[in-house]
């Protein structure tokens, strides 16, 4: 990996440092919010804030170049665009990768007496919402944080119902009613493997993420910047 | 002379503008002024250069490398400030210094500091509570900490006091004295090209009109003041931006000897005035030209 990727990458940390408090304050009202909701949905609440975390830093790194015009500085470097590109994947899959290690943990306490499926569940369901990112961020590139912000909002509309129906489709034996992805995908564990599932959801966000960084390279060489 | 930058009939088109065959050269180690009016190409020029946009025709090298197949490497040699300054505004000035300047290979980080402390710009200081000035400081500390071998400044001194102005052209001289670094400095200020600059170019509405040695363009270019004793048609034709006024006319050429010769021959008696132009009476002159010709 070339430096030059590094450093862009280490810069959309560095750009939100003072941001980390509002960071934490968001990230605990969102998880109170949704604990709140349905208390024992816990594994969609530490999702859903984690998400929340993950998409916010996404629009924050976007609006950061987007209000200072600094893409533009930085396209007069000695960088190619797919270099930055590169580094934007990059930082977000660091981040991504921070928020699956700390909600795999919290999750683990949590539901310590459900063994590793919950655990699994709460995972797979944030690495469905990494794909969602995976969506998300080549239209950032092609169009930019204010038009995707738009647009991103239908897209969002449009896969919730989707995974709300997902989640119907892989069933509810216990024919509870409010069941959703975490719980369907908990139940789902009772057949198969929680260590297999998750490996195969976490290779399809690999994979999705990987083409989507590759769609964005494209994008984002082809954006008229001046 | 060795070439750093070789325009050579560059074309670029926009649904309402357009850069006509646009060619220039910059010899290596000197100052060149790029004038022109607000809109007249200078920055389409400038992007077209550093590769940030892309263009139909004609070919541009810098350092005898072509612009569009080398541009990192180009990059890597040039500082370039653009019109309007770009950095990260809510962090240190001293931070955006240090992560743009790194991906420069000949960054030298200890310049470009002590170019922010000769430039008074506090590195501590939020880029959001600099002025614009000292924003075009920093740019201008940036472009310059690498070394570049080529500095291409894109009216860097506009909307600027005369007192910043005055210490940029000052700083500019001195980088200059280093003859491994050549100057492309477009500006529609006249006065600023014709301190410092040793070769000028002159654009207007995307045609290159004069590109020359600026001394050579002050001796052979005369300003004509005629009375109006005699008939303009046929000699303004000879006249650059010419100017119709109560008692005369006056307009601009470059062939001072053959139209006094024409003057004289047709009107004996005539009387006359020349006098030596300015950058900003040729700029001037040029542009109402145009507007006549378009009309």
């Amino acid at each position: 990996m070339k430096n030059e990727t590094i450093r862009l990458a280490v810069k959309d940390f560095q750009i939100q440092v003072k941001s980390i408090k509002s960071y934490v304050i968001t990230l605990l009202v969102f998880l109170a919010v949704f604990l709140a909701m349905s208390p024992k949905q816990y594994q969609m609440a530490f999702s859903m804030a984690a998400l929340v975390t993950l998409y916010r830093f996404i629009n924050m790194t976007m609006y950061e170049d987007e209000k200072n015009n600094t893409l533009r500085l930085i396209d007069s470097l000695p960088v190619g665009r797919e270099t930055v590109v590169r580094a934007r994947y990059l930082s977000t899959g660091i981040l991504a990768a921070a928020l699956i290690i700390v909600l795999g943990a919290v999750s683990f306490i949590a539901g310590s007496t459900n063994g590793g499926a919950s655990t699994a569940a709460t995972i797979c369901v944030f690495l469905v919402y990494v794909i969602l990112m995976a969506v998300y961020m080549p239209i950032g590139f092609k169009l930019g944080y204010i038009k995707a912000v738009n647009v991103n909002r239908f897209i969002f509309i449009g896969i919730f119902l989707l995974i709300g129906f997902a989640s119907v489709l892989m069933g509810n034996p216990a024919g509870q009613q409010g069941s959703n992805a975490a719980e369907s995908l908990t139940t789902l564990f009772d057949d198969t493997s929680p260590v297999l599932v998750t490996a195969i959801f976490a290779v399809a966000a690999f994979l999705l993420y990987i083409v989507s960084m590759k769609v964005s390279v494209v994008f984002y060489k082809k954006r008229e910047l001046f | 002379m060795d070439v750093v930058l070789n325009v050579d009939r560059l074309v670029k088109k926009y649904e309402k503008f357009s850069l006509k065959e646009v060619s220039f050269q910059i010899p290596k180690g000197y100052i060149m002024g790029f004038i022109g009016r607000n809109g007249a190409g200078k920055t389409t020029v400038i992007k077209c250069i550093m590769d940030l946009i892309p263009f139909e025709a004609g070919s541009i090298e810098v350092f005898g490398l072509d612009s569009r197949r080398n541009s990192d490497e180009i990059r890597r040699r040039v500082g370039y400030v653009s019109e309007e300054q770009y950095f990260y505004e809510n962090m240190a000035a001293g931070w955006n210094l240090d992560f743009f300047g790194s991906f420069y290979p000949n960054w030298d980080r200890d310049q470009g500091l002590s170019l922010m402390k000769k430039l008074d710009i506090d590195p501590s200081k939020k880029v959001s509570e600099l002025s614009k000035g000292m924003k075009v400081k920093l740019a201008l500390a940036l472009a310059l900490a690498h070394k570049p071998e080529l500095l291409i400044l894109d009216e860097p001194t506009s909307g600027l006091d005369p007192v910043i102005r005055n210490e940029l052209l000052e700083l500019l001289l001195e980088v200059v004295q280093d003859e491994n670094c050549s100057i492309f400095f477009s500006s529609h200020i006249t006065s600023d090209i014709e301190k410092i600059a040793d070769f000028v170019t002159f654009i207007e509405d995307g045609r290159i009109v004069i590109s020359d040695e600026k001394d050579a363009i002050l001796d052979k270019w005369r300003l004509f003041k005629v009375e109006n004793s005699c008939s303009i048609a046929g000699l303004s034709e000879r006249l650059i931006g010419v100017k119709k006024g109560e008692f005369g006319f006056s307009g601009i050429t470059d062939d001072p000897k053959s139209f006094i010769r024409e003057l004289t021959g047709n009107y004996p008696d005539v009387r006359y005035k020349i006098e030596k132009v300015s950058l900003d009476d040729l700029l001037v002159r040029i542009a109402r030209e145009e507007e006549a010709n378009e009309e």
